[in-house]
């Protein structure tokens, strides 16, 4: 029964899936997102928050380039704060509490509204392919079957199954399929995918208990309050309107200790029952009391779920451990002695397919028109999600348009340097932004994200003429200012140079004679001047890697013939097939003269 | 155009020259901030392809910089080896001045070559055709010798211990630094940020005393093809020898700069040859400057030259005229040769054998000789697999690469040190000087290997605990 005729399919209402089904569908294309239940729609499983170190880099990208989360999450934040502001402007970031119930509203309207854009309810059973004409592919996407048997059709197919493909939930030795509380799992995907030729892997994930607001005691807690005011994580949203709240601070204590250590045996984590690989960044209470034995106390963020809800979520307490045991932790808490449980804590195992195979447009390197975004990649968090399916969204839209892909590179954004990490490094661990990632960290600032990208998104149709323009307006401030300031000197030094100084500022040295600069524009302006020769040096090395990344590798090149290589180099570059000399370069057992001896192939053939 | 690529051309070790070579973009620009030409004026109104006489400014080890004569010259795109913009640096052969130098040099914008990189350049610049392909994948190939793993095992226990701990410590730092930025909000103390100036001059003292006390030559490790001098008496058959192994098949054009006077005394080749499915190559020098025809080869001045040359202790290959009997001239010249890594070859081997040398010629160097004429083309190709065998094994050993590569860290690392100390000490932004400290940390590949992206978080994570 054929039920539907699309241009695109987005599988999964996620964070990954409705980045991706809002870029199609308003770069033209008709789109279908399919989800298990509309209420469904972009919900936050685990913590209710939005951004973070990096993170909040990724949000920002996101906003510029004309995706929809940096606005959702101001629409819903009810505490926003920028992390590391004693540090440089590079490693600040934004991040933000967020009511729940208000982010997925919210994200479920814009999708609504969205022309072009329907909403299919409904489990995917299988992915339909035909054979293909490319060549390189082992077959090209035609369309799903859902599993009560309806058919939808479509020559592109972003699939964003988050935790479910085979999702395993765990609670002591209480283990119930799903992909989240409540929720069940996708059990046919996953051999659909094996019979397609992918390749699966198994990764964990946890969360912590779920805590009743009114059986806490705050009264002798640590708050913690947003910045006053709050800084939106938008470029266009001019102030946040919606009422703050507070969070407050806890931690564990040597009893917390005691009992989690009496019955860490019982933890699926160590009595062997879970085979996923969980991420090291975000261990659950049992991990870190196992191996961290000296350390005698864990900070715990008691996080508010939302203004109206009196769910709290204690951020840093993730556990699997049995019920009975996570009734009896929490209590020895300061605050929460008589706290009540909404929900248990779980861990959840699910399946991923490592990225060696996928393009940098996060299409598959096996079936034409099939993307893979978010989890499915070997990914953690919100963000990371997102910004995948914005990749796989726009990349699918512009291959049924015959248009060339968007692919950012290293040097242009933290979105390119964690699809560059995807595609060339081998997932050992749920794969989480950080800003050591990024080597040209300095450049990549969530401050200066619309300079860097903004263009991307006009030229792709998600950013509007005037809002481009404003962008436009101000780099040329900026550059003028910047001028100005060399040329303009006190004492016989240039202004620039005078603010580079530590401690000092633009506004000391900005001519009294001149009007003031714009707040935006002197926040940029200063920050240029102190990161100047810094900049500079990782300008001069963005050259050089962009010309190996501009050096394409033609995809039948046969590195098993290569004699040249060493070993080790040979195996892997025909395993991961790089597209570019530059992502050789970063493929684990591949040295400088391997990349040497591809040069001169490279050559060869190219004569 | 490309980035700008440097490397000290000359072996590592004391000799009366060494070479430093730049291509790029940026070579000439890269080249007049270390070297003044002693004419005056700026360096790029000087023409191409003439000898410049000049002076650098170099800082060693201790005390005040101080300045070197040096010769400069240039050779501009696309009439190059390269087809880029190069700069060629002579200077005196000393470790000490050279190392520096190299390091100002990196400083002032130039980055170490790769393997093989100026002939691949050339290769990928269309000055070399594409049946040298080969060719130059032996270059590189004979460079990935170089291979960070080997130099590593090559270094003697005590210096690889040394140079771990410093590693160790320099990448601990990073660490906890980039643990502070990344993990903030984890309410962990990683360290104190007013012992931050404190850690780093600690620890580019402790790299200081390990460089002084190593008094290992500095430069490139990556730098140079091993040399292969080839020495004997006038008309022994040398010239027509080192032509005819020049002109076999996998040799690349010559290397040396082609102006009249500077590089006179030496003419050098870099040579490719096969060997099984791989290609060995190396510089093959002949030394007509010291002895060449007639009697100008027995003068003082080429004694001394060959003295200062053969001091460098190259690789030798004892050139005998196989058509006459051993002579006074022979003599005095293989006791040069005696001690040094070398092998004899009998010339002219189409006359009659008239050289009797029993006695004379180190008993393994007369069992390893081969006979080769140059004029019939006899034995030609065995001497070629011969040299090319032992030119294979004696670079997989040759520790005073590893001792180069020791030297080369202790300049890179010193520099990024200086530059995380002085932004640190001035209350700068921590990731700026995260950003200095992560340059310290990648001086250490031509031993480590680059630093993995992930050793930070894998040492962060190894050591705190982390996650909320």
């Amino acid at each position: 029964m054929e039920s539907g005729s699309f241009d695109v399919l987005v599988i999964g209402a996620g964070h990954a899936g409705c980045e991706a089904a809002l870029a199609a569908a308003r770069m033209g294309l008709r789109t279908a997102l399919v989800t298990g239940a509309r209420e469904a729609i972009a919900r936050m499983s685990c913590n209710p928050a939005i951004g973070g170190l990096a993170k909040g880099q990724l949000v920002r990208e996101l906003d510029a380039l004309g995706g929809a989360m940096g606005r959702v999450t101001d629409d819903a934040g009810i505490q926003f704060r920028l992390l590391n502001r004693s540090k440089g402007p590079a490693v600040q970031s934004p991040r933000a509490q967020c009511d729940r119930r208000r982010y997925s509203d919210t994200m479920r309207q814009i999708v609504e509204s969205t022309p072009l854009l329907e909403i299919v309810e409904g489990l995917v059973g299988r992915i339909q392919v035909e054979r293909a004409e490319a060549p390189g592919y082992a077959s090209a996407a035609a369309g799903i079957v859902t599993e009560d048997g309806r058919e939808l059709r479509a020559r592109a197919i972003v699939l964003t199954p988050g935790t479910f493909m085979r999702g395993l939930m765990h609670v002591g030795d209480e283990k119930r399929e799903g992909g989240r509380f409540g929720e069940a799992p996708a059990r046919r995907i996953s051999e659909n995918l094996a019979a397609l030729g992918f390749t699966l892997g198994r990764l964990k994930t946890g969360t912590p208990p779920r805590l009743d607001a009114h059986t806490i005691d705050f009264s002798n807690l640590a708050v913690q309050p947003g910045d006053d005011p709050p800084v939106p994580f938008s470029f266009d949203t001019e102030r946040i309107g919606r009422p703050q709240v507070l969070c407050h601070l806890t931690h564990t204590t040597h009893e917390t200790h005691r009992i989690v250590r009496e019955n860490a045996h019982r933890a699926p984590m160590f009595s062997g029952a879970i085979q996923g690989t969980g991420p090291r960044y975000c261990p659950s209470l049992e991990d870190k009391v196992m191996r961290f034995p000296e350390v005698e106390s864990h900070r715990i963020y008691l996080e508010p779920e939302g203004a109206g809800t009196d769910e709290i979520y204690p951020n840093g307490i993730s556990t699997s451990i049995p019920a009975d045991v996570q009734e009896a932790f929490v209590r020895t808490i300061p605050g929460l002695a008589n706290v009540r449980i909404t929900r248990y804590g779980y861990a959840v195992e699910y399946d991923f397919a490592p990225t060696h195979q996928i393009h940098p447009t996060l299409e598959t390197k096996r079936v034409e028109g099939l993307y893979f975004a978010g989890q499915i990649c070997g990914t953690s968090g919100y963000e990371e999600a997102a910004v995948q399916g914005f990749v796989a969204g726009v990349n699918a839209a512009l291959k049924l348009s015959g248009k060339d892909p968007f692919v950012l590179d290293r040097s242009e954004a933290y979105i390119g340097v964690l699809v560059d990490d995807l595609v060339t490094k081998e997932i050992k661990e749920p794969y989480r932004m950080f800003t050591s990632q990024a080597e040209y960290r300095l450049l990549l600032r969530q401050d200066n994200a619309d300079r860097r990208l903004r263009r991307h998104g006009y030229r792709l149709g998600l950013v509007s003429k005037p809002t481009y323009d404003k962008t436009l307006d101000k780099e040329r401030l900026i550059q003028e200012a910047l001028a100005l300031l060399r040329r303009r000197h006190a004492d016989g030094v240039p202004l620039d140079q005078i603010v580079r100084r530590p401690g000092m500022t633009l506004a000391e040295v900005w001519p009294r004679d001149l009007p003031a600069l714009a707040a935006d524009v002197a926040q940029q302006v200063e920050i240029e001047c102190k990161y100047a020769g810094y900049v500079e040096r990782q300008a001069k090395q963005v050259e050089r890697f962009k010309e190996a990344e501009g050096k394409r590798i033609p995809s039948d090149l046969d590195y098993l013939a290569i004699q040249e290589l060493s070993a080790e180099a040979r195996s892997k570059l025909a395993l991961v097939r790089p597209a570019s000399l530059g992502q050789a370069t970063r493929l684990a057992g591949v040295s400088p003269a391997d990349i040497g001896v591809l040069r001169v192939h490279l050559k060869k053939r190219s004569g | 155009m490309t980035d700008t690529i440097a490397a000290v051309a000359t072996p590592p070790g004391p000799s009366p020259r060494a070479i430093l070579r730049l291509s790029g973009v940026e070579a000439i620009v890269v080249a007049a901030r270390v070297f003044t030409p002693r004419s005056g004026g700026p360096l790029a109104a000087q023409p191409s392809f003439r000898w410049i006489e000049g002076t650098v400014r170099w800082e060693g080890a201790p005390g005040p910089g101080s300045l070197a004569p040096a010769g400069l010259i240039l050779m501009r795109a696309p009439k190059s080896y390269t087809r880029e913009e190069m700069a060629e640096l002579h200077v005196p052969g000393n470790p000490v001045l050279v190392g520096a130098l190299y390091a100002r040099i990196l400083a002032a914008g130039a980055r170490s070559a790769e393997p093989g990189e100026f002939t691949r350049r050339a290769f990928e610049n269309g000055r070399l055709d594409l049946t040298q392909a080969e060719a130059v994948l032996g270059v590189i190939d004979a460079e990935r010798g170089e291979d960070h793993r080997r130099a590593l095992a090559l270094l003697g226990e005590n210096r690889r211990t040394r140079a771990t701990a410093l590693r160790e410590s320099v990448a601990g730092l990073l660490a906890l630094l980039e643990g502070s930025l990344d993990f903030a909000e984890e309410g962990i103390d990683f360290f104190q940020d007013e012992s931050l100036p404190e850690q780093i001059r600690y620890l580019r003292e402790t790299l200081s005393a390990a460089a002084a006390d190593s008094q290992v030559p500095r430069g490139d490790v990556a730098a140079g093809l091993p040399r292969l001098f080839l020495v004997g008496k006038a008309n022994a058959g040398k010239s027509t020898l080192f032509n005819s192994l020049v002109q076999g098949s996998g040799a690349l054009p010559n290397l040396e700069s082609p102006v009249a006077g500077t590089t006179r005394d030496m003419i050098e080749a870099e040579v490719s040859w096969p060997l099984g499915n791989r290609a060995v190559a190396f510089i093959l020098v002949d030394t007509p400057g010291f002895l060449g025809e007639a009697a100008a080869c027995v003068d003082e001045t080429g004694h001394k030259l060959l003295a200062a040359a053969l001091a460098g202790r190259p690789f030798v290959l004892f050139v005998a005229d196989g058509g006459r009997p051993w002579e006074k001239e022979d003599g005095e010249l293989y006791e040069r040769c005696r001690g040094l890594a070398h092998r004899v070859v009998i010339a002219k081997g189409d006359l009659p054998r008239r050289l009797d040398w029993v006695g004379v010629v180190e008993p393994e160097a007369a069992a390893a000789a081969l006979t080769a004429s140059a004029r019939t083309g006899a034995g030609i190709p065995e001497l070629q697999k011969a040299l090319a065998e032992w030119m294979v094994d004696e670079r997989r050993s040759d520790p005073a690469r590893a001792q180069a590569a020791e030297g080369a860290i202790y300049t890179a690392v010193g520099e990024a040190l200086d530059r995380a100390w002085e932004e640190a000490r001035q209350g700068g932004a921590p990731e700026l000087v995260a950003a200095s400290l992560r340059e310290a940390v990648e001086g250490f590949s031509p031993l480590f290997g680059p630093a993995a992206p992930e050793e930070m978080l894998d040492r962060i994570f190894g050591k705190f605990c982390i996650g909320k």
